[in-house]
């Protein structure tokens, strides 16, 4: 099911009636969630469910199992058995046609022709986001860090809960699962605050992203044949479509979690308002780039065994962190930039007084990010470079002009807002819970209506299909 | 609990205010607008329908293709790009009952035996859902109008209220001068970019067992009715094509209309593969050198050539 149908809009306020009619009984409550949640992604495909089923199977089970010995080996061997069973379905429906071909491709460039294998396999929608977060349980259960839970079905529903099921934000268990195992009491301040979210989340997808998705859908579709005004504005358009694109959702996914009374961790905090890199990626998609940190960086040993190994487990985490939105070279080119970014800052200014360019290091580092969104876009190796040539031909002619002062308009809108949060220096998770009813209401209607006058035809989450 | 069904109360009472408002608002500036495509056009068409004497319906291949230099000085040119068949057929029904009138309706062949043609070509009307009932009645009669629409009117002109404000502070061009027919000048780019469509294999795939959609055949009922219980003569054509694969829709769709008694013009071939590229912009567009040359065929055809 997609947030922005009309059946989320029916769904959501089901389930929250029921819910909170059995808030006396958090066992009633976390069943329902787990219905839900399942109803939720059967939505999409219900044949998938055997997937995240089986994941959370694995990962109860292994849980317990490491937590109950003492014996390292015996831990190792049950942390593998998670790390295989989750990988290996992973690796199976998201990169095992790309892995044969590349295999295919290295080999005939050796002289050999190999047919690659190649399976006809559907992605099934958030297998890398409950992945990652079924891991974390396991890793954090070996690592000592957290007791496996007694609870079934807060475990299961841990696992899918609907709002981040799909598309994030991880959520760590030792955040997340005592949320789930403990009663909720409903709190005013809380429901204001996801419905104000979830508003906000809403505007910025299906007003500011998909507006900008038209034109960046229509330039990087025959980047052939335009100009570097034009591949460049569409970049820029495309930095922000993926921006309000995932933050919108994860705005929508936070805020309906908070109207169940659970609080997530915030997942994206204005972003490209970064002086350097490494600011960046605190920023940008936190739950990912945290896991990243903490369960590959570190355990690669990070920066604790000398700088050129620090530099070798950033690009590792950094092309990994690629490969993970998708099988193809474009994904890894970008956690690559990004990789080599981040190293070269760190070569410049750890040893330095200055952690970043000051003012010029939002422009410095908008531009490395705008550079590295062009292989993210691109269809393939192809396009991205052909966009690259053309860009620095540096044709000034003027550019494809559909409807771009509409879009220049609403983007406005959403950076405005954006650069208010910023001003004002709390988070956007808290704003609604600080306003009035009357008020917030009042903000929320405006809100509504501006959607209702500028929304653009529905299109999927960018990332879904990660 | 009793806070939160308050500020839920409060959102739908200030957001139905707050949209009947803006929908008032957007909707008296939008009755002023007469230039722009979305808004414009169709109000300059609910303006001038009654006093016209020929109306040409159809999409971009009637905007772009008919200059009407060659047309009575009371004809208008109704071409709309992305519209067809039901568009057109809501707008006809607009036509005033009992005045003698003219309606030329351009056709697309392909698009009449496209079985899952079921009329979403209606959707820009919808800015008049609330505001003229007989349009209303036509776009649920075949669009599944998003239900919300029923509650929050302001739906009615989703995506073109930053045009519709554009084009009420600045117009774009004088409608009182404007007859409808927008030419295209393709640029040294465009021409390019036809140049290497046309290198390119057609892989076009021609259906073998051609039926009339239900849409189609029901709507030229509907517009045959109309026009016959008002006064009106109904002329169809197809108009040119840089190249057409597939001659048989046409053939089967001149032989349908001519079962219904509706004359049928097909020029989709008049042109040719070996005309000039300067007639062109694309495979289903003409130039305006092209379009001058067509308009000037079609008024003879129609033997109102001026």
């Amino acid at each position: 099911m997609l947030f922005n149908s009309l059946d989320y809009l029916i769904f959501l306020p089901t389930v929250f009636i029921i819910y909170w009619i059995f808030h006396k009984k958090n066992q009633a409550q976390n069943v329902l969630l787990l219905v839900s949640s399942y109803v939720f992604y059967a939505w999409w495909d219900w044949r998938f469910l055997s997937l995240i089923i089986f994941s959370s199977c694995v990962d109860y089970i292994v849980g317990k199992k490491i937590f109950a010995t003492d014996k390292d080996s015996q831990r190792r061997n049950w942390l593998l058995l998670s790390l295989a069973a989750n990988l290996g379905l992973l690796i199976t429906f998201k990169y095992f046609n790309f892995f044969t071909e590349s295999f295919a491709t290295s080999m005939s460039l050796l002289g050999w022709e190999v047919d690659p294998i190649t399976l006809k396999l559907i992605l099934p929608v958030g297998i890398s986001f409950y992945t990652f977060q079924t891991l974390s349980y396991t890793i954090d259960i070996y690592r000592k860090q957290l007791k496996p839970s007694k609870d079934l079905v807060a475990f299961f529903t841990y696992v899918s809960f609907f709002p981040q099921l799909v598309a994030g934000p991880i959520e760590r268990a030792s955040n997340l699962l005592p949320q789930i195992e403990n009663k909720r009491t409903f709190r005013f301040i809380q429901f204001k605050e996801g419905l104000f979210q979830i508003s906000i989340g809403f505007f910025r997808k299906i007003v500011i992203a998909d507006n900008l998705g038209v034109y960046v859908d229509l330039v990087y579709g025959n980047p052939e044949i335009h100009h570097s005004l034009t591949l460049i504005i569409a970049t820029v358009f495309y930095a922000f479509q993926i921006y309000y694109d995932f933050a919108g959702y994860s705005d929508i996914a936070i805020g309906s979690a908070k109207l169940f009374g659970f609080s997530f961790n915030q997942n994206f905090d204005l972003p490209y308002f970064s002086k350097s890199l490494t600011i960046f990626w605190r920023k940008w998609h936190k739950s990912l780039s945290f896991w990243l940190r903490d369960y590959l960086y570190i355990s690669l040993g990070g920066n604790r065994k000398g700088n050129l190994i620090t530099y070798r487990n950033l690009m590792l985490t950094m092309l990994l962190g690629g490969l993970w939105h998708g099988s193809s070279w474009n994904f890894i080119i970008w956690g690559g930039i990004h990789g080599i970014g981040l190293a070269i800052e760190r070569l410049f200014f750890s040893r330095s007084k200055r952690k970043n360019l000051g003012v010029l290091g939002y422009l410095s580092t908008f531009s490395i990010v705008l550079f590295a969104w062009i292989f993210f876009r691109a269809a393939d190796l192809d396009s991205a470079f052909q966009i690259i040539q053309n860009i620095v031909r540096f044709d000034l002619s003027i550019p494809f002009m559909e409807d771009f002062y509409k879009l220049a308009i609403i983007l406005f809108i959403g950076f405005c807002f954006d650069l208010f949060i910023y001003r004002i220096k709390k988070p956007l998770e808290s704003l609604g819970g600080e306003i009035k009813t009357v008020p917030l209401a009042f903000i929320l209607a405006v809100i509504i209506i501006l959607i209702s006058l500028l929304y653009s035809t529905s299109e999927n989450f960018i990332y879904f299909q990660f | 609990m009793k806070n939160a069904l308050k500020l839920i109360l409060l959102i739908f009472i200030f957001s139905f205010l707050l949209d009947k408002a803006v929908y008032w608002t957007i909707r008296k500036m939008g009755d002023q607008v007469y230039s722009g495509e979305a808004v414009g056009k169709l109000n300059h068409y609910l303006l001038l329908k009654d006093s016209v004497d020929i109306i040409i319906f159809g999409s971009s291949r009637t905007n772009h293709h008919l200059q009407l230099d060659y047309f009575p000085s009371s004809t208008f040119n109704m071409g709309v790009d992305g519209t067809a068949l039901v568009y057109c057929k809501a707008l006809i029904k607009l036509l005033p009952p009992k005045k003698p009138q003219r309606v030329i309706l351009h056709v697309d062949t392909r698009l009449a035996f496209d079985p899952e043609y079921t009329g979403f070509d209606i959707e820009p009307l919808k800015i008049k859902y609330h505001q003229i009932p007989a349009l209303r009645r036509e776009i649920d009669q075949h669009l599944a109008i998003n239900p919300l629409q029923k509650l929050y009117w302001t739906l009615d002109y989703n995506g073109i209220t930053l045009g519709l404000v554009k084009n009420y502070l600045q117009p774009k061009y004088n409608y009182q001068t404007y007859d409808g027919y927008d030419p295209l000048f393709p640029n040294q780019v465009q021409k390019e970019i036809f140049k290497g469509i046309l290198k390119q294999v057609d892989s076009t795939q021609c259906e073998d067992s051609l039926r009339l959609s239900p849409t189609f055949r029901n709507s030229f009922e509907e517009i045959q009715s109309f026009c016959q219980e008002n006064n009106k003569t109904l002329v169809v054509f197809t108009s040119p094509l840089y190249r057409d694969p597939c001659l048989e829709d046409n053939k089967l769709f001149a032989e349908e209309l001519s079962k219904m008694g509706i004359t049928y013009y097909d020029f989709s071939t008049l042109f040719g593969e070996n005309s000039s590229l300067d007639y062109w912009k694309d495979l289903r567009h003409l130039a305006h050198p092209g379009a001058e040359i067509f308009s000037k065929i079609f008024a003879d055809t129609l033997g109102i050539s001026l």
